[in-house]
């Protein structure tokens, strides 16, 4: 009570909406129920070593700088000595500057030795960048796409790099001139090597998202472009790797297919999962059914990929597994 | 056949009241000649004019019909499975047969796989008459009065269409009358799945005769699987196993007098000699999606593997470990909150529901064998198709890269 009052006394806002004695001062919590225009929304993750009064020392940050936290997850797997949370909470940037943020952080990821701290403020950020690689097959390109256009990817595309070549009056171009993405095609040149050219139209990214992109991307180019690469494989992994997973699927007898998001590593739709979705198939349904299914169930998983990996929903865990809150 | 797909004729059931609905809720894509249209109408019309024979019928209709007598005896239910080359008239011919001995049809389901080249096959549904070869899968379920049509003749008559239509597979199976199937049910150490199919068997849900248990672990006396034997007089047969000794003889001296096998997380390797002794089904459960996770400890390769997914698959015993046709699988999300303990609990009890599932199915006919390493299966709705299994020919055509309809044409 005592943080909340001095919060609430340090703060214009709540002053000004209060319409009775200072001493009887609401609960700050009922206050994401009043629209208030200059608060903002931030997130922070936090990984580092497990020990006592992590969460103390976290949540008295925030509410000494007058931010109130919404959600809170925290996640400690047991006999392991580490330490998981993300925290989404609003504040008001005049009264907690976005340096003064990065700094409270900073020092606090020192006091705990974080593997890694990271606040976001997703308004006054910049969005993430990404670049898409596909290839001949464009479901997945053309979904991201409109969900972009929708607003529901909050992301910018920097570029769509692709092995297969698209003429000009393909609904892709089209979609890509009106939005001013450029669309790259890797000719298959003899001076330069492909990934050298991918490289070079990637540096300006975050992160890279393989909606479809056939091509195997070698342990030198990953090691290169040092960030994150999210790909969607058609198929409930470790079943079906490698190609045609749906015909895989088809041909094995399976009762369930599904599609899989995951980071992409050295090993072939290897890498830790990010998110999977299934859907039933019977003998009712023919090699073409099945297709469908799958493709319609890579474009959703793929988006929620994005979409937790943008909102710091996904950290990695252990060595091959992920912790999506 | 002309039927190209799966579909369901189903007339209003008698329900306890004696009302019935006489309503034929038809959903059949006929795709040839017209004839055919007309002769499937001639076989529903007569089928609908036969339903006028039941007095339950009679006693919901408001209004005169002074021919019909009241049966004795009540009705029993009948289901029939034909699993055959496909050919056109299969359909009509069944369901005359039945409604010749006063059968009424309350729910059919068809299943002729489409060609395997599915270019063809949207050849085939824009009309250029290119016939579908393959097998036909077609399960009926029917009440019949048993005395207008004894068990011997039902027998019979079916036996005589089974051999007009070289068919693979004809059973006929009334389970009122008929004898229960007869398993026995192998289990090591682990016997949660064990406990669930006994206590279900118990319930009623598990419409078997068990005639035995036998596991390679040995279980003491006041163990709750021992009592629970002992006080329905269920024997259990204790057989260890050794690398050199899988007691496969003794086994099959056990198990001769069975209908099929339930292997309820039994962790020794049938060889391929005991399958071929056996010869009869057996269905087993793995607690994970297969094809992944294969062998021993599925939960833990599960857990190490990061999937956010787990599952069961239920599937018929072959000679390659956790290879043969699935019959059911069931799934449930894991995440990061989870630890090796919730995977396991999560997997057993998936793999309870799943055999339980795939047991019934089977008993209910529901399950055939279709193509190499498939089953045809449907629980909730009407028709499971078979498993039945060869395999692909190796010259299928390659999938096309862009496979939506519209780019076909």
């Amino acid at each position: 009570m005592n943080i909340l009052r001095r919060a609430s006394s340090s703060s214009p806002i709540v002053i000004a909406s209060m319409k009775r004695p200072f001493n009887t001062l609401r609960i700050s919590a009922e206050l994401p129920g009043n629209p208030s225009p200059t608060l903002a929304h931030g997130i922070h993750v936090f990984h580092c070593p497990d020990q006592v009064g992590i969460v103390a020392k976290l949540s008295e940050c925030i509410a000494s700088r007058g931010g109130n936290i919404l959600v809170a997850d925290i996640f400690v797997p047991q006999n392991k000595n580490v330490f998981y949370s993300r925290s989404e909470f609003v504040f008001d940037p005049i009264k907690w500057q976005r340096k003064q943020m990065n700094n409270d952080f900073l020092d606090l990821s020192k006091m705990f030795n974080a593997v890694k701290s990271l606040v976001r403020v997703p308004s006054v950020d910049p969005k993430y960048k990404i670049a898409v690689l596909a290839s001949k097959q464009d479901h997945c390109l053309v979904d991201l796409l409109h969900a972009w256009q929708d607003g529901k990817l909050p992301v910018h595309i920097r570029s769509v790099i692709s092995n297969h070549d698209r003429v000009p009056n393909t609904h892709v171009i089209r979609f890509l001139e009106r939005h001013d993405i450029p669309y790259h095609y890797l000719s298959k040149s003899k001076e330069k090597n492909i990934e050298d050219e991918i490289l070079d139209l990637v540096q300006d990214t975050d992160f890279l998202v393989l909606a479809r992109y056939m091509q195997v991307l070698s342990g030198t180019f990953l090691k290169r472009y040092g960030k994150d690469v999210i790909n969607i494989h058609h198929g409930l992994l470790p079943s079906f790797k490698g190609g045609n997973p749906s015909r895989q699927a088809f041909e094995a007898g399976v009762k369930l297919i599904g599609a899989t998001s995951h980071f992409v590593t050295e090993e072939l739709d290897g890498g830790p999962i990010i998110e999977q979705m299934v859907e039933r198939v019977s003998h009712k349904d023919n090699l073409l059914s099945f297709i469908q299914k799958s493709e319609n169930l890579e474009k959703q998983c793929l988006l929620k990929a994005i979409k937790s990996y943008c909102e710091l929903r996904v950290l990695p865990y252990e060595e091959n597994r992920t912790v999506v809150f | 056949m002309s039927l190209k797909y799966a579909s369901k004729i189903s007339t209003g059931s008698v329900d306890g009241t004696g009302r019935s609905e006489i309503g034929c809720a038809i959903a059949i894509v006929l795709e040839r000649e017209t004839r055919e249209r007309e002769r499937a109408m001639g076989v529903l019309r007569r089928i609908s004019s036969r339903t006028l024979l039941f007095p339950r019928v009679l006693e919901s209709a408001n209004r005169s019909l002074n021919t019909l007598p009241v049966p004795s005896t009540p009705l029993s239910n009948g289901i029939h499975v034909l699993y055959c080359p496909d050919s056109v008239g299969i359909v009509a011919k069944i369901s005359e047969c039945i409604a010749s001995r006063g059968g009424n049809i309350l729910e059919a389901d068809i299943f002729v796989p489409q060609n395997k080249n599915d270019h063809s096959s949207y050849l085939l549904y824009r009309g250029s008459g290119i016939h579908c070869q393959g097998a036909v899968a077609l399960k009926s379920e029917f009440v019949f009065d048993p005395t207008k049509w004894p068990r011997a003749q039902m027998d019979e008559d079916v036996l005589n269409l089974s051999k007009k239509f070289n068919a693979n597979r004809s059973v006929v199976r009334v389970p009122s009358l008929d004898p229960k199937y007869k398993i026995a049910v192998l289990a090591s150490k682990q016997d949660h799945c064990l406990v669930d199919l006994l206590h279900a068997w118990q319930d009623g849900k598990l419409p078997v005769d068990i005639s035995s248990i036998i596991s390679n672990h040995d279980r003491l006396p006041n163990s709750h699987v021992i009592r629970f034997l002992e006080r329905h007089n269920i024997p259990y047969h204790y057989l260890s196993t050794t690398k050199e000794n899988k007691r496969e003889d003794e086994i099959l001296h056990l198990v001769q007098d069975t209908d099929f096998l339930v292997l309820a997380r039994y962790m020794q390797v049938l060889s391929r000699s005991f399958l071929n002794r056996y010869k009869k089904d057996i269905i087993n459960i793995h607690h994970g999606l297969l094809p992944s996770f294969k062998g021993g400890n599925p939960s833990r390769q599960a857990f190490n593997a990061g999937v956010k997914l787990i599952g069961a698959t239920s599937h018929f015993v072959t000679e390659e470990l956790d290879e043969g046709p699935i019959i059911e699988q069931m799934v449930e999300r894991v995440s990061h909150k989870d630890n090796l303990l919730s995977f396991v609990q999560k997997s057993e009890n998936l793999e309870k529901q799943c055999l339980l599932k795939a047991i019934k199915s089977y008993c209910e006919l529901r399950v055939l064998p279709y193509e190499e390493n498939r089953t045809v299966a449907n629980g909730t709705q009407s028709f499971e198709g078979a498993v039945y299994t060869h395999h692909l020919p190796s010259d299928v055509m390659e999938y096309p890269v862009s496979c939506s309809p519209s780019s076909l044409f």
